[in-house]
C-alpha cells in the first residue's frame, strides 16, 4: 500500500527539473513521439494528493507550458486540469487505499483524458484536420501510455511522504 | 471524503474560470508582457539545459557512430573530390551567367546563395514540449528587428521554419514539420510547383502538385519565392516517395529533410521584407 501525501520539497523541484527537461532534452532524444514528463508527474501527484494543491500546481505548470507550445492558448491548462480533476475525484470516490495496480489503471485514465481533451480543444475550430492523422495520434497516446506505466510506480513512491498516513 | 471532493470541485471551477479569462486576455494581446517576461526568465535557465542537452546528444551520437567513422571518412573524401569538381563547374557557370547578364543588361540580383540575404544569427534555447506542434524558441526578438513571417534557415540555406510570434528578446519559430506550416515550393529539376506542408510526426510532404506535372524521386525541393518574405531557392527537402492515384486531382510527395531539426543549435533569421 502507498501513503497519500505529496512531499512538496521533492515534488516541486522534480516538477521544475522535468519542465526544463521537457523543453530541452526530451524533444531532442525522443524525436517523433515525445513523452510528456510533466503529465506523468502531475498524474502521480493527483493520484496521491488529497488536497486541492495539485490543481493550483497543474494550473501554473500548464500556463508556463503554454508559452512554449504553439497550440491554442488554454488547451494545455484545460487538459492538465481536467486530467488532474478526473483522476483526483475518481481516486477520492473509489479508493480508500491505493495499491500498485491502481496506479496503472489511473495512468490509462489520466493519459487518455489529457490527450483526448487536448486534441479536441487544440483543434476546436478545425476538428476535421485531425481525422487523417488519427493513426499518428494513436501512436502518440500509446507511447505516452507505455512511458507513463513504466515511470509511474517508482515516481509515485518517490514523491510520497513515507511515514505519514 | 465529501469535503475533499467539494474542495477539489471548487478549486477546479475557480481555475477553469481563470483559464477562460486568460484565454480571452491572450486573444486580445493583454498577456503579451506576462508571457514575454516569463519566457525571458525561463529561457536563461532553459539555455543552460539546452547546452547540456546538445553536448549529451553530441556525445551519444559520437559513441553511436564510432564504427562508422572509417567508412564515412572514405566516403567523404570521395564526395569531396566530386564536390570540388562541381564547384569548379558552378563557378564556371556563374562567370558565364554574369557575362550573359551584363550583355543583356539584366541587373536583378539572384538570391540563391546566402551572401545577399540579410541574416541574423541566434541560438535555439528551447523546444516545443509536446507532440502536437513543432516549435522552437530562439533568442532573437523585436530588439533584433525580427518580424512575424520571416523565414528561419540553418546553415547551408536549409529552411527550417517561419517566425510565428515575436517578443522583445525571443521569438517562437514554427518548424516546417508543423501541420499548420505551409511553404510555396518548387522542385529543382522538373520545376513542378507545390506546397510543402508539415504533417504530424512524419515530417514534410509536397502537396498540391498537378497530376500533369512530372516529379522524380531524389529531386530537391526549394522555396519558389512566390510567398511574401520567403526568398527563392532555400532548400526544403528531397523527394523520397511519390504518392499518386488516378482518383486524386493532385499528386503528393514525401520529403526527406536535409538535417535533423532536433539537433540544430544555431539558426539564421532571414530579414526579408
Amino acid at each position: 500500500m502507498i501513503n497519500r501525501n505529496i512531499k512538496i520539497n521533492i515534488f516541486i523541484p522534480l516538477l521544475i527539473f522535468a519542465f526544463f527537461a521537457q523543453i530541452t532534452f526530451m524533444p531532442q532524444f525522443f524525436q517523433n513521439y515525445t513523452p510528456n514528463l510533466i503529465l506523468i508527474i502531475l498524474l502521480a501527484g493527483s493520484i496521491v494528493d488529497r488536497s486541492a494543491l495539485i490543481f493550483y500546481i497543474s494550473f501554473i505548470v500548464g500556463f508556463v507550458f503554454e508559452i512554449f507550445s504553439d497550440a491554442y492558448f488554454g488547451s494545455i491548462i484545460i487538459s492538465m486540469m481536467s486530467m488532474v480533476f478526473i483522476v483526483s475525484v475518481l481516486g477520492a470516490l473509489f479508493l480508500k487505499k491505493i495499491f500498485s495496480y491502481h496506479l496503472y489503471l489511473f495512468s490509462v485514465i489520466g493519459v487518455l483524458t489529457y490527450n483526448i481533451i487536448y486534441i479536441i480543444w487544440a483543434n476546436l475550430y478545425e476538428i476535421q484536420k485531425i481525422i487523417p492523422v488519427l493513426n499518428q495520434l494513436f501512436y502518440i497516446i500509446i507511447v505516452q501510455l507505455i512511458f507513463t506505466i513504466i515511470v509511474i510506480y517508482p515516481l509515485t513512491y518517490f514523491i510520497l511522504r513515507k511515514n505519514e498516513e | 471524503m465529501k469535503k475533499d471532493i467539494n474542495r477539489k470541485i471548487q478549486a477546479f471551477v475557480f481555475l477553469l474560470v481563470i483559464t477562460v479569462l486568460l484565454t480571452f486576455l491572450n486573444k486580445f494581446g493583454y498577456l503579451y508582457q506576462v508571457k514575454s517576461f516569463t519566457a525571458y526568465s525561463l529561457n536563461s535557465v532553459a539555455k543552460t539545459f539546452q547546452g547540456a542537452s546538445n553536448e549529451l546528444g553530441f556525445f551519444i551520437d559520437t559513441l553511436k557512430s564510432i564504427d562508422e567513422f572509417k567508412n564515412e571518412n572514405i566516403k567523404l573524401k570521395k564526395e569531396n573530390l566530386e564536390m570540388n569538381y562541381q564547384i569548379l563547374q558552378l563557378e564556371e557557370a556563374k562567370t558565364e551567367n554574369d557575362i550573359l547578364r551584363r550583355q543583356l543588361n539584366f541587373s536583378q540580383k539572384s538570391c540563391l546563395d546566402e551572401d545577399c540575404l540579410d541574416l541574423v544569427m541566434g541560438d535555439i534555447t528551447s523546444r516545443g514540449p509536446d507532440n502536437f506542434g513543432n516549435l522552437v524558441i530562439v533568442n532573437l526578438g523585436k530588439t533584433n528587428k525580427v518580424k512575424e513571417g520571416y523565414p528561419v534557415i540553418a546553415s547551408g540555406g536549409i529552411l527550417i521554419g517561419k517566425v510565428s510570434e515575436v517578443f522583445e528578446k525571443y521569438s517562437r519559430i514554427t518548424l516546417i514539420t508543423d501541420p499548420e506550416s505551409t511553404v510555396n515550393s518548387i522542385t529543382q529539376k522538373t520545376r513542378s510547383n507545390g506546397i510543402s506542408k508539415g504533417s504530424y510526426a512524419t515530417g514534410v510532404k509536397l502537396e498540391m502538385i498537378n497530376q500533369a506535372e512530372n516529379i522524380i524521386e531524389g529531386d530537391f525541393v526549394i522555396t519558389s519565392g512566390l510567398e511574401n518574405n520567403i526568398p527563392k531557392g532555400l532548400f526544403v527537402g528531397k523527394i523520397s516517395k511519390i504518392e499518386e492515384s488516378a482518383n486524386k486531382i493532385f499528386k503528393t510527395a514525401e520529403l526527406e529533410l536535409f538535417i535533423d531539426f532536433n539537433k540544430v543549435e544555431k539558426v539564421f533569421i532571414v530579414k526579408n521584407d
